[in-house]
């Protein structure tokens, strides 16, 4: 890579100064005045940040704050409409991935970067061919050993990633960060993914990398991992920087929420009468033994019975990737079962198409709403159409656009879908993920909802938009439906479930008692009960 | 001066209207160069290529009947293809009809009535659809490519078509030619104009046009096809069921390309022989795409490709220039709208100041 001409030549006096000044410092990463637009939208208006190498800095903010914005700056992905990046006190730009990885910029996206049907070695090789002076195995070798050693991560080097839950995915991104040279480290909403026990295991280790001198950035949602793990804390609200680098030792999870949301919202989210208990009704799902071959990379469902009734809402926690996903495709359909019985409002539908489990009622909110519940590009009032256009309610062979544009603005009104046109027209890829969600929770909790499913529902998701989606998941509870949510998310389960069950290498298990607690809860999804 | 491409946030749908009128302008434009290199008037050889075709009533009707099969073929593939399958087969679809309603013609012949044409145009779409189902039931039972299988099967039809008109359906009067009879007056297409050959199968075409402009913008099967296309996984759990809809779009398409075929067979050509289409299946999967997989795009540009078919022949006439030059046309067009395309959905812009540390 070639050289450009000294920066500081060209600069004004007192940058300069200032930036001897950070390298007095230690300051491992400063931005100053970042702006960008996409279009009209200004996603980043003046954005400064800084982080000094040693130092675990927290970046809050709500969905559509701009962090992904920003760290796909830092990452060589977009480029600045305006403003500078300084890296241990100089100036740079950094216009492509491999760029970023030179600088010592490493990132652990919240969707991990790696190729699938290949193993943690040949992804780290992979991300190193950018970097000429790692070419050659042996060098690279070194290095993986290396940051293994130093972080005490032990992951299996040799098999598929696909294979590898995603707390080991979590960890070979780690550590290919860390091979690649990575001094300054981001990582983006790292906890999401996790559970309670590897996150706290997580925040352990990004101590660990601090103290060794590493800069870490920590993207989260969750203020108590803030105040648990963090030096310093920034607040992104509409993409300007509201708090800046303030010392996390003097300041309170209540001035952070206001900060991530502003005023109004704070009062908003103030937890309202607890939910009036719901009497359970008439059996709505019973599943016996119900059981999902294994295929590649994935586990499968071993004979889970589980039984569901109008009103109730049950939980089943677990740390992902242990057949939540084959159970809920199977429940909805999506996946044929290989073994047990399903019946749904006392109709056997063991081997029945999506659609006759739709028409009684059944609803699914995914996990993974880009790819299973929206099609990106088409109009929001076609995706919030989607499931009420098989009924014929909106034109039997000939559509009307009046009914639709029409079940679009009373569905945007009623789940207050921010980033909308008032008939749907925009495309849903345009809508933040929060309002993604919304727009899933507008089609599938309709009032033909009988049986919803809900898996990971609030993934990704600021503390508003979580809030909003657990009460609506609890209305509908309320108007006699059946809600099953999964979740890796114990709080969330503890917080809206009757019945709690938890998953464990594709058995269900319950565990005792009415209430059992979290301790309880968590040997059985280790499977140690 | 480096440049990135960007990704736009907000490309409009004016813009993805645009991009191929601004591709067939740059195609103009690049043509006058081509032409003055070849040593000819740029205006003279764009007026043989592009006004003459348009000048009479011999010429409009031409490129009527050049763009009636393109454009029936392109509508079916317009749908196959937003739905996400990969009907590349047109051609062998378009054979099969033509021998299918060619076959009736030659069956009937000297012993025709009033229903021979209706029979044939049945027989052609119906054979048509039938071997667009053998890719589409192959695909949806045992998830063999589709692509692959239709494609395979266009070689299947033409060797098909080979066989028939130098063996069992050869024309005892034909002095060994491998082709058929003539087709008899009650199984050929009435001609709408006189002194011309467009028949009645280009109102068909405009009629399916219509018909498919309708399906896709207001009904439900037209929701589903861009539903699923857009979003296979969301439109399987919103309850479509991905499998029917293939066979439904194949057959379809397949129908369409049928039809196409026999409409040829009974319009234009009136009798069957090896290298009965100039590739008309293949050349309709660029009218499909500069259509943007819409119908009524499809009809405009089947028109315009009609037209450098057309030109085409003019300009070898008049300007002695080689066949070539129409293919060259079509593939600047086709690289022209590629780019276009790109630059409605990416903006380029200057790289930032590069300085590495």
């Amino acid at each position: 890579m070639s050289r450009a001409a000294p920066v500081a030549e060209t600069r004004p006096v007192p940058r300069a100064l200032e930036s001897a000044v950070a390298r007095e410092e230690g300051i491992a990463l400063h931005l100053r005045g970042l702006c960008k637009s996409f279009g009209t939208a200004r996603v980043l208006e003046d954005v400064d940040f800084s982080v000094r190498a040693g130092e675990i800095h927290a970046l809050l903010g709500e969905n559509g704050a701009g962090k992904s914005t920003l760290m796909n700056i830092l990452g060589g992905i977009y480029a600045a409409d305006s403003g500078g990046v300084e890296i241990a006190g100089r100036a740079v730009s950094i216009n492509a991935p491999a760029q970023a990885l030179s600088l010592g910029i490493g990132m652990v996206h919240q969707h991990f970067r790696l190729a699938g049907p290949f193993t943690a070695r040949e992804n780290v090789a992979l991300a190193a061919g950018a970097l000429p002076e790692l070419r050659g195995r042996g060098r690279l070798e070194a290095r993986l050993s290396e940051a293994m050693a130093r972080t005490g991560l032990e992951v299996p080097l040799d098999r598929p990633v696909e294979r590898l839950s995603v707390a080991d995915r979590q960890r070979i991104e780690i550590l290919k960060a860390l091979s690649l040279g990575a001094r300054i480290l981001i990582l983006d909403e790292p906890t999401a993914v996790l559970t309670d026990e590897e996150a706290g295991r997580l925040l352990a280790l990004m101590r660990k990398l601090a103290e060794d001198g590493h800069a870490i950035v920590f993207i989260t949602h969750k203020l108590r991992e803030v105040i648990a793990a963090g030096d310093r804390v920034s607040v992104l609200r509409r993409g300007r920087m509201v708090l800046e680098g303030r010392p996390v030792a003097g300041i309170d999870a209540e001035t952070l929420a206001r900060a991530m949301m502003g005023e109004e919202a704070v009062a908003r989210t103030d937890p309202g009468p607890a939910a009036p208990r719901r009497e359970p009704g008439e059996v709505l799902l019973s599943a016996e033994a119900l059981s999902v071959a294994a295929d590649a990379g994935q586990g499968g469902v071993h004979a889970v019975s589980l039984s569901l009734s109008a009103g109730e809402i049950a939980g089943i926690a677990g740390v992902g990737g242990n057949g939540q996903q084959e159970l809920a495709e199977a429940l909805v359909g999506l996946r044929p079962m290989s073994a047990g019985r399903l019946v749904l409002k006392g109709r056997e539908l063991s081997s029945a198409p999506v659609g006759a489990r739709r028409d009684l009622g059944l609803r699914y909110i995914p996990s993974d709403r880009a790819r299973f519940a929206l099609a990106l590009n088409a109009p929001l009032s076609h995706n919030i159409a989607a499931g009420e256009v098989r009924t014929g309610a909106l034109g039997r062979a000939l559509l009307s656009p009046g009914r639709l544009r029409a079940l679009a603005a009373r569905l945007i009104a009623a789940f207050d879908i921010a980033g909308a046109t008032a008939g749907g027209a925009r495309p849903v890829r345009l809508l933040s993920g929060g309002n993604a969600q919304k727009a899933v929770l507008a089609r599938e909790l309709d009032d033909a909802a009988r049986l919803i499913i809900a898996h990971s529902p609030t993934r990704g998701l600021d503390v508003a938009a979580c809030r909003h989606v657990h009460d609506r998941l609890l209305e509908a509870a309320g108007r006699g439906a059946a809600v099953l949510i999964i979740s890796e998310d114990i709080e969330e389960i503890m917080a809206l479930s009757d019945t709690i069950h938890v998953m464990s290498r594709g058995r269900l298990t319950s565990p005792q008692g009415p209430r059992p607690d979290r301790a309880a809860i968590g040997r059985l999804m280790l499977g140690h009960a | 001066m480096p440049l990135v491409l960007e990704r736009r946030a907000d490309a409009g749908g004016w813009a993805l209207l645009l991009s191929p009128l601004l591709a067939v302008a740059l195609t103009l434009a690049s043509s006058l160069v081509i032409f003055w290199f070849l040593g000819q008037d740029p205006w003279r050889a764009l007026r043989v290529y592009f006004l003459l075709p348009l000048s009479d009533s011999w010429g409009l009707q031409e490129v009527a009947v050049k763009a009636t099969p393109l454009v029936l073929i392109a509508v079916g593939l317009a749908l196959c293809f937003r739905s996400g399958n990969w009907n590349i087969g047109a051609e062998g679809q378009f054979l099969i009809g033509a021998i299918c309603g060619g076959g009736v013609a030659v069956w009937s012949h000297g012993a025709g009535g009033p229903w021979v044409l209706p029979l044939m145009l049945v027989a052609g779409a119906l054979g048509g659809m039938l071997y667009a189902l053998i890719p589409a039931v192959l695909k949806t039972r045992l998830r063999v490519n589709e692509i692959l299988v239709s494609l395979m099967l266009v070689y299947v039809a033409e060797f098909l078509l080979d066989w028939l008109v130098r063996g069992p359906w050869r024309d005892p009067m034909g002095f060994n030619m491998p082709q058929t009879v003539t087709f008899a007056r009650d199984a050929t297409l009435p001609l709408l104009f006189e002194g011309g050959r467009m028949n009645l199968g280009s109102v068909i075409a405009l009629v399916v046009v219509v018909a498919a402009a309708l399906v896709m913008a207001r009904t439900l099967k037209g929701f589903e096809i861009r539903l699923v296309g857009d979003a296979p996984r969301a439109a399987r759990f919103a309850g479509f069921s991905d499998r029917r809809l293939t066979i439904t779009v194949f057959a379809v398409s397949g129908a369409l390309a049928g039809l196409a075929g026999v409409l040829e067979a009974a319009g234009t050509v009136r009798q069957l022989l090896p290298g009965f289409s100039p590739a008309y299946g293949f050349t309709a999967i660029i009218v499909a795409f500069l259509g943007r997989l819409n119908p009524v795009g499809c009809l405009v540009a089947g028109l315009f490709i009609a037209i450098t078919f057309i030109g085409g022949e003019n300009a070898q006439i008049i300007l002695r220039l080689p066949r070539d030059m129409t293919l060259v046309f079509q593939g600047l067009l086709l690289f022209y709208i590629l780019a276009c395309d790109t630059l409605v959905l990416y903006r380029l812009r200057p790289a930032p100041r590069r300085s590495t540390a």
